[in-house]
């Protein structure tokens, strides 16, 4: 086939455009890593040029870290890990049986429900928190986890159960008439016939709860008075970036820690899920 | 993960219901499971915004001295503006930069896994790791800023200065593009490639499968994407405020960042809660705007 001048062109462009893209993408994280292996009084002010050329590699800011000064930040990062996997759990949880009805059964407000993610996000966490500071409080449950946990869970709630129902939906109706003529009730069913076929989607619900909650800074900062009770987000920007005096690589050595495990893991069930679409996508 | 939004086959509009009516006996009893939901919505989001609005008005009686203080604060409106413009040009380059990412990842035969992964990284990383990884690139003493000093004769300070709104910019575009590149990217798996080939005989050129296979499939998701991005960008919180820091820059007040400093404090919380009822109405009006424009498009193709 004849390729036209035209065509060289395009594709050119297209190829400098997506390596821009991608250098915009990775740069900020190679900062993170290479500002970790720094000392920190050369990367106080930024990673420039002669900072390279410099180059006095150290592990001194992970070893920083055993610092009892950082024990807080250890304790933090447990609270980080009850309060976002808790909040998936029970946003899974509910959102499943909801999801179910939501899709199974007519009624009035049907999609008045259905339509909660968007609903969700008309009530962002920076205009609800403080009144919820103050419900938590006449109830007893400022200053806890268990309050940050349900405060995650109001917010994770609408855009997870949305999620579900799309997944739930996709399950073909004849799946539940089989089971309902193998003689099960709505709880079997949903429970041995359609949870297992709806696995991917539960898994989804489940990542995107634990990163909305894992990444929350404004409702612990607020919710919480107590170091020790605090998500590591809230708790590292205030003891870190609020005070003047900076020390990044320290910071980014301990930040590297709290980002990787996601990262990697999203990374996984991000290329699983992708790969089952395209594989769908080419029998369909 | 967020290839889940591709499910909603682009759309939020409720899927043609399934038929409910032909399931027999103990089955009836399922829509129980919907119970749960209704009422973690009742109490945890709509009884909190319910006492929010009746903050912003009732103290010992009725009052509107919150909305009062609103309208004569000189530091409102220009965080008004702010907001207002910083989630346009944010969620517009968002989908731009989004689209273009997936629009390539979804032709390449090889690597797009991996190029999906390192796109998608920094929607993982939590706000407060993402600015420090800014910081080391455009603190005055960084590589990025000398650069651009000796090119375009800005100055090294201006990124965390007078020109920190740009920096705002960039971050939240890199932080969020992810999303709309994932969302869009699962819509475009679903496009059979069988399309592709026969476009491909058809003697159609890159762009030209573009322009007239995947930009109509994905149209509907993007709107939606749209409108679910915008509402997030408008109450971004942590970003903005991470970012101006100690420093307290005006220019990275938006609103949010406005609501939170004034409820924090005991002596303003009125002002503070009647911004965000205000935000919350303008939220309202621009998802309702956009939705409505969805429906009209709808109509039209149907």
């Amino acid at each position: 086939m004849k390729v036209k001048n035209t065509d060289v062109l395009f594709r050119t462009l297209i190829i400098s455009l997506t390596l821009l893209v991608l250098l915009f993408s990775v740069l900020p994280y190679l900062a993170l890593i290479v500002g970790s292996l720094l000392p920190n009084s050369m990367t106080d002010r930024g990673i420039g040029v002669d900072t390279f050329i410099a180059h006095r590699w150290t592990l001194n800011n992970y070893h920083e870290l055993y610092d009892p000064a950082y024990r807080v930040f250890f304790q933090q990062l447990l609270n980080t890990v009850a309060v976002s996997s808790v909040t998936s759990l029970m946003v899974v949880l509910l959102a499943v049986p909801g999801a179910y009805s939501l899709t199974r059964y007519r009624f009035r407000g049907r999609t008045l429900i259905r339509q909660s993610a968007i609903w969700g996000y008309l009530f962002p966490p920076i205009i609800l928190v403080f009144p919820y500071a103050r419900l938590l409080y006449l109830v007893g449950l400022n200053n806890t986890r268990v309050g940050l946990v349900l405060a995650n869970v109001a917010f994770c709630f609408p855009f997870g159960l949305w999620l579900m129902v799309q997944y739930l939906h996709a399950v073909p109706r004849d799946v539940d008439k089989a089971a309902a003529a193998d003689g099960a009730n709505w709880a079997q069913a949903l429970w041995h016939v359609i949870i297992p076929r709806a696995m991917p989607g539960i898994a989804a619900v489940a990542v995107f709860c634990i990163i909305l909650s894992w990444n929350d800074v404004a409702l612990s900062l607020v919710l919480v008075q107590d170091k020790n009770a605090r998500t590591i987000a809230a708790g590292v920007q205030e003891s870190i970036l609020r005070t003047e005096q900076t020390s990044y690589g320290t910071f980014a050595a301990a930040s590297l820690g709290i980002a990787a495990v996601a990262v990697i893991v999203f990374g996984v069930i991000q290329f699983r899920i992708d790969r089952r679409l395209r594989e769908e996508a080419e029998q369909a | 993960m967020l290839m889940l939004v591709s499910d909603a086959k682009g759309s939020l509009k409720t899927p043609r219901s399934p038929s409910g009516a032909d399931v027999v006996g103990s089955y009836r009893m399922g829509i129980v499971g919907v119970f749960p939901t209704i009422f973690i919505v009742a109490a945890l989001l709509l009884a909190p915004a319910c006492f929010a609005l009746w903050l912003s008005v009732f103290d010992n009686g009725w009052t509107f001295r919150g909305f009062r203080a609103l309208w004569g604060d000189t530091s409102f409106f220009p965080s008004l503006r702010t907001s207002l413009w910083y989630s346009t040009l944010t969620v517009v380059l968002q989908l731009a930069v989004g689209t273009f990412a997936a629009a390539v990842v979804h032709r390449l035969r090889h690597m797009s896994g991996i190029i999906a992964w390192l796109v998608f990284i920094p929607y993982a990383i939590p706000s407060v790791v993402a600015v420090v990884g800014w910081k080391f690139l455009i603190l005055d003493h960084a590589a990025g800023p000398a650069i651009l000093e000796q090119l375009l004769g800005i100055r090294a300070q201006a990124w965390m200065g007078d020109r920190i709104v740009w920096t705002l910019v960039a971050v939240s575009i890199w932080q969020f593009y992810p999303f709309v590149f994932l969302s869009i990217l699962a819509r475009m798996r679903r496009i059979p490639p069988a399309l592709y080939r026969c476009a491909e005989l058809d003697g159609a050129n890159e762009w030209q499968q573009f322009k007239s296979l995947t930009f109509p499939s994905i149209k509907g998701t993007l709107l939606t994407v749209a409108v679910l991005r915008f509402a997030f960008m408008f109450s971004k919180f942590d970003t903005p405020w991470l970012l101006g820091g100690s420093t307290a820059n005006d220019a990275v007040q938006t609103l949010p960042v406005y609501v939170y400093q004034n409820m924090g404090m005991d002596l303003h919380f009125k002002t503070g809660i009647a911004a965000a009822v205000v935000m919350a109405l303008i939220l309202f009006t621009v998802v309702t705007i956009i939705f409505g424009l969805k429906v009209v498009l709808e109509l039209r193709q149907s």
